[in-house]
């Protein structure tokens, strides 16, 4: 397995050997740590769900058991212990909660969640002519899948926060209990509403972000993981005809090959992740080096005009992206600007290596400027007097370079060129408004998928055009284990090296 | 009731404002109709036109833009909020069925079809045993433009004439074959053909593609396939060919740098306007192939647009009244006469004033050397697009392009769905 | 001699310099001509006269403020060269709707960045760590995959179309409290000495947030306003599904995207002309907000990224 150097050596290592060392060191723990999901996390994860669900059942017992008739009540009626008890404003919080629930549960969910085993049975009968008086017949519209499943995720959305809110009701209602019987001091409403802006203020801040957090983010990851499960696609299509549960087949016919629409998704998959993974690392790393580059020319000392330099490359940040792109997409066309200037017929966009050549020059010209400003803001960093100790035992500036502003450089931005590989694995923009994925594969079923795409816009294409929602489910959440998972591993790796405490 | 409930909790006074919005309506009948984007202002005409002619019927009618190869891609995110009445290209049928989006027509809408226009222009909105649309236009295919002064009318009948009288005068030849809609033009036109066999009971299953592009031609050593294609890629290495789309039209026209152009009926005002009274517009000509010698036609793709009916319409007898208006004799001239769109009725195409429009003469010639455009699944364009760009560099021999045909026929294949 | 030893390394060592220099220049004047160029050639384009879509020369033969002009009066050149209106692809419309919602988003957007930032920052509470990780992986998840959901989601509570601007709103501010990083990162290098020299005055978290960091954290929250800005410009996939087929309720990323497809390119003489007048329109803003506040910037992505 991978060797370890000592501390003493890693210092004793050059700049170069010692990124190569992090980088390779970074590779070789990418398996083990996607091996350590199922051997490390998951089992923590099970444990630590065991001792919820423990704790959970615990409280409830020791509730209903030493409880009063006030504590016991609060199992039906949220809130009681506290109202009982003079605490009305939690107690009333509880009991409003819990109306709204019911309400909710009689007026709308509970008729969602019994369609959600089935997803809807009755597909669209479309209207059509009666066969003896000719006459239109309505359409008559049949169970919406989507809907139901949609409504029915939101509806045990509810219920977790019910549960939830019912068992913190009941513990509640038994420590006001035992504070009561201890004769100790109960919070007031104002004490707690003091406490909301001191000691319990990130409950404040955090409660409006974390529900857009769980409305627009949780939710829908939640419905699409749902999604995988069905065969949700162009014979499917709700209203006109219901989808249904088909357990594993999505993921089956990805990795065992062809199934529906007649194409090889696994073999697609497959190409678009490699020609994914080698965009991504030239997009990163080219980005990376010019654009180091760049900013030490531009930092050079006697070199004028910086601030000028500077601006001319912002450009290209401050004018939004999709003007930049759609721009270059014109220029860069078979008949675009740059053929017509120069009178040449170069198909910069459709010929299937060149695309891929271009895409990455582009991607350059985007990404340069970003690292040269975090470059520079790096290089008025390093302390002047290392450089003032290198002249004095006469190191050249080639020397300096190498020993001292190339190590520094790696160091602080290793973090975030691992980010921005991530972040390339997922550039959408650059490939959809330049390429829009094109040129076309060459023949043999692609799934609509071109040479240039990458996996995200492929995914984009497979549910825009083709509507093949249950494939594309299962891709997305292939691609977001993967890339989630480097980034946890980047960032707590580089947080164990650096540790967060240490700036305070 | 359920909607207004939930609304409440979630979003409060927010909801509520938007919810008075449908307090409002009454005993009217509301529709929605969705056009092209250059047609809008006659569009809208046209539908004042219909609200005088229906006067018992209390009707607010909205129009809204939707490109008719936009239907389904605008259609199939929500076809419950989408249009009544909306515009449609004829290769979209499938996939518009597929989402339950299209309300048939019943037998008697297609009797009273049938006296105005050719079966096979009804026959674009068919899918299965059932009709689904109003034929409005039959303009979608191509043929030739040439300019009067560089190409005679005797040379604009062979490809080589045409070739010939550009170079003379040191003009081009534009002409878009790598394109997948152009590109089996002359496979077609040595007879090759493609077609669909559909499930009968459900028309989005696709149960065989025949094509036999990769067969000999009779009498021939050659396939269609290989024949057609050779022609592309000869046309390609052509220095007076110009592979280019409508911008590039313009751009040699305003430098008046072209001879002879191959497009559809959309381009003609721009090349009328270019060419003055040198503008001439004919069917497309013939070619001599470079392998065997022999003089085949070129063909054109022949497509429509229709108007149709969502099926989750609330009023469907009414826009059902709303989609054959507008895909009327009197609506089609209208059309004519505003947009210089071409009509699907035999009637409206015999009119003096259409026949005298030298591009869409030339179309209604060319219906006779046409392949109908059905419904096509994606990846014959797709397909269609990488076999263009694989012609543009492609220098080999007859036997390595036969290689690509098979791959190419193989791989349109496969757009059959697999049963297991 | 030895003297005379040392000057003459002196001078070569002076002409490497000059020399380096003088490359070093050369190439800086490529890198900004071709950095500049597609610009360049974005406004010259803008105010060509001649009709046509591209042109094979790159001045324009005729200058005019005229594409301008038109987009602002909602007109296109004919192919007969007559102004005639574009109708519902209003390009004030798309303008206007984007920059309201640009000034929404940054407002909520900022506030709740600020604030979650602060709370990961400077609270120690259970789900701290777990919360950082949820939030840092949940935003790899591919945006478009949840497009469905949320329009039905926002359909259910009647926000798209006509209240589509709402919508938008919701779903561009809703998980904007993933964008914590940087701004954390910036909180984390003031001095927590501070924080507790307040304390021991009796201030209490929200008076010390209120206080003591955000007077400290300008150049941060420029920067975040500048991010939130610019987003809604570019942002093209939800707002197009929103609006369900209506370019009235487009935004200008939807609206310059459609200018430059070849339908409509193709319907108008002046179509390549307004589409680049419209993105001259759109960029002035925001570049002159952006040279105004640049210094902000490169110290945001500097501070906090990097010590982040």
């Amino acid at each position: 397995m991978a060797k370890t150097v000592s501390q003493l050596d890693y210092l004793g290592m050059s700049g170069w050997q010692k990124f190569c060392y992090n980088f390779l060191q970074f590779l070789k723990k990418l398996p083990v740590a996607f091996l350590s999901i199922f051997t490390v996390w998951i089992p923590k994860f099970a444990r630590k769900i065991y001792n919820s669900v423990k704790r959970f059942f615990l409280t409830l017992w020791n509730a209903a058991r030493h409880g009063d008739w006030k504590t016991r009540m609060s199992f039906l009626v949220m809130g009681f212990s506290q109202f009982s008890r003079k605490q009305i404003m939690r107690g009333l919080l509880f009991l409003v909660f819990e109306i709204l629930f019911i309400i909710y549960m009689v007026a709308f969910g509970a008729a969602q969640l019994s369609m959600f085993g089935s997803l809807g049975v009755r597909d669209t009968i479309q209207g059509g002519e009666d066969p003896v008086t000719g006459e239109r017949l309505p359409t008559v519209v049949g169970d919406n899948s989507l809907l139901i499943l949609l409504y029915g995720i939101l509806t045990m959305i509810f219920i977790i926060a019910f549960v939830y809110a019912w068992y913190a009701n009941i513990k509640a209602a038994y420590a006001v209990q035992q504070y009561v019987e201890a004769n100790q001091h109960l919070t007031t409403a104002k004490e707690d509403l003091n406490a909301l802006a001191d000691a319990q203020y990130h409950k404040t801040l955090l409660a409006g972000p974390l529900i857009g957090l769980v409305i627009f983010t949780i939710f829908p990851i939640i419905f699409m993981v749902f999604v995988a499960f069905t065969n949700y696609d162009m014979q499917h299509m709700p209203p006109n005809k219901t989808f249904d549960w088909v357990g594993w087949a999505n993921f089956k016919s990805l990795f065992a090959g062809g199934l529906s629409g007649g194409t090889d998704f696994g073999r697609v998959f497959g190409k678009l992740l490699l020609w994914t993974v080698i965009w991504a690392i030239f997009a990163t790393f080219t980005n990376y080096i010019l654009g180091m580059i760049v900013a030490i020319m531009i930092n050079k000392k006697g070199i004028k005009l910086k601030k000028l330099w500077r601006t001319v490359l912002i450009m290209t940040i401050a004018v939004p992206q999709f003007v930049s792109l759609l721009l270059m997409s014109q220029m860069l066309a078979d008949e675009g600007a740059l053929n017509m200037l120069f009178g040449t017929s170069i198909p910069f966009l459709t010929d299937p290596v060149l695309a891929k050549v271009t895409v990455i020059v582009v991607n350059i010209w985007v990404g340069i400027p970003f690292t040269m400003l975090m470059v520079t803001g790096i290089l008025m960093n390093i302390p002047a007097d290392l450089y003032e100790s290198a002249r004095i035992d006469g190191a050249g500036p080639v020397r300096m370079y190498f020993k001292i502003t190339l190590p520094y450089v790696l160091h602080v931005t290793t973090p975030s060129l691992i980010s921005n590989f991530v972040g390339n694995i997922n550039n959408f923009g650059v490939i959809y408004l330049l390429t829009g994925g094109g040129p076309s594969m060459a023949a043999g079923g692609s799934g609509g998928a071109g040479e240039t795409d990458l996996l995200i816009t492929w995914l984009y294409k497979l549910i825009q055009d083709k509507k093949q929602y249950g494939i594309a489910s299962v891709i997305s959440i292939m691609m977001f284990v993967l890339t989630a998972v480097i980034s946890l591993i980047v960032y707590n790796r580089s947080k164990a090296v650096k540790n967060e405490e240490d700036f305070m | 009731m359920r909607k207004r409930f939930i609304a409440l909790i979630a979003c409060g006074a927010l909801a509520a404002t938007s919810l008075a919005g449908f307090a409002g309506c009454g005993g009217k009948t509301d529709l929605t109709v969705w056009g092209p984007a250059a047609q809008q202002e006659s569009l809208k005409e046209m539908v004042k036109l219909f609200k005088e002619e229906n006067p018992d019927i209390n009707l607010s009618i909205g129009v809204g833009v939707c490109g008719e190869d936009q239907a389904f891609s605008q259609m199939s995110n929500d076809p419950q909020s989408g249009a009544d009445v909306f515009a449609w290209a004829n290769d979209q049928v499938a996939n518009l069925y597929a989402i339950g989006a299209l309300s048939p027509l019943t037998s008697a809408d297609v009797t009273a079809l049938q006296s105005r226009m050719a079966q096979s222009t009804i026959d674009f909105g068919k899918l299965g045993s059932k009709y689904y649309g109003y034929p409005y236009s039959a303009d979608n295919g191509f043929f030739l433009y040439y300019k009067s002064d560089v190409v005679s009318a005797e040379q604009a009948k062979t490809v080589k004439g045409v070739l010939d009288a550009c170079k003379a005068k040191k003009v081009k030849f534009i002409v878009e074959i790598t394109n997948s809609w152009y590109v089996n033009s002359f496979t077609f036109g040595a007879g090759g053909t493609y077609d669909l066999v559909r499930d009968e009971t459900d028309g989005t299953i696709i149960k065989e593609v025949q094509v036999n592009f990769d067969q000999k031609a009779p009498e021939s050593e050659y396939t269609y396939g290989q024949l057609g294609s050779q022609e592309v890629a000869d046309l390609l290495h052509d220095s007076t060919v110009v592979v280019g789309a409508d911008d590039v039209i313009d751009s040699y026209l305003s430098s008046e740098e072209v001879g002879a152009i191959v497009r559809g009926t959309w381009k003609a005002d721009d090349i009328k306007n270019a060419w003055g009274d040198k503008y001439e517009a004919t069917i497309l000509p013939d070619w001599t192939s470079s392998l065997d010698g022999e003089t085949y036609p070129w063909y054109s793709f022949a497509g429509g647009k229709l108007y149709g009916v969502n099926s989750y319409s609330k009023h469907v007898n009414e826009a059902h009244k709303l989609a054959a208006f507008l895909a009327s004799d009197k609506m089609q001239e209208k059309r004519f006469d505003d947009n210089s769109i071409c009509p699907a009725s035999t009637a409206v195409a015999a009119l003096d004033k259409v026949k005298a429009n030298k591009a869409i003469s030339a179309f209604m010639q060319q219906q006779t050397h046409s392949v109908v455009q059905i419904a096509m699944p994606d990846n014959y364009w797709s397909e269609g697009d990488s076999l263009g760009t694989f012609l543009k560099t492609f220098t080999g021999t007859a036997t390595e392009l036969q290689t690509r045909i098979e791959q190419y026929v193989t791989a349109l294949k496969n757009a059959a769905t697999k049963t297991n | 001699m030895a003297n005379s030893v040392k000057q003459k390394k002196m001078r070569s060592k002076k002409a490497v310099e000059r020399s380096t220099n003088a490359v070093i220049y050369v190439i800086l004047v490529a890198i900004s001509v071709i950095w500049l160029f597609p610009y360049v050639y974005l406004l010259l384009q803008s105010l060509r006269g001649e009709p046509g879509i591209m042109t094979r020369y790159f001045f324009p033969k005729k200058w005019t403020f005229g594409n301008y002009i038109r987009l602002f009066k909602n007109q296109g050149l004919s192919k007969a060269n007559k102004p005639i209106s574009t109708g519902d692809y209003n390009f004030l419309n798309w303008y206007g709707r984007t920059f309201l919602i640009a000034v929404v988003v940054t407002v909520i957007q900022t506030v709740i960045v600020l604030v979650t930032s602060y709370a990961l920052s400077r609270m120690r509470f259970k789900m701290r760590k777990p919360l950082m990780n949820a939030m840092l992986i949940l935003g790899m998840f591919p945006g478009f995959m949840s497009m469905t959901a949320m329009y039905f989601l926002l359909q259910l509570i009647g926000l798209t179309q006509d209240m589509s601007i709402v919508g938008l709103i919701l779903v561009y501010v809703g998980s904007s409290c993933m964008g914590y990083y940087i701004c954390k990162g910036f909180f984390d290098t003031i001095p927590k000495s501070l924080d507790e020299a307040a304390r021991i005055d009796g201030a209490n978290r929200q008076t010390i947030f209120f206080k003591i960091i955000l007077p400290l954290s300008k150049p941060i929250i420029i920067y975040t306003i500048l991010t939130s800005f610019m987003g809604p410009w570019g942002e093209y996939m939800f707002a197009s599904l929103i609006a369900n087929g209506s370019p009235k309720y487009w935004n200008v990323a939807v609206g310059l995207r459609d200018m430059i497809q070849r339908e409509s390119l193709a319907k108008y003489n002046d179509g390549f002309q307004r589409f680049c007048a419209a993105a001259v329109v759109v960029s002035l803003p925001i570049t002159i907000l952006f040279f105004i506040l640049q210094r902000y910037y490169v110290e945001g992505v500097t501070g906090g990224s990097v010590k982040g």
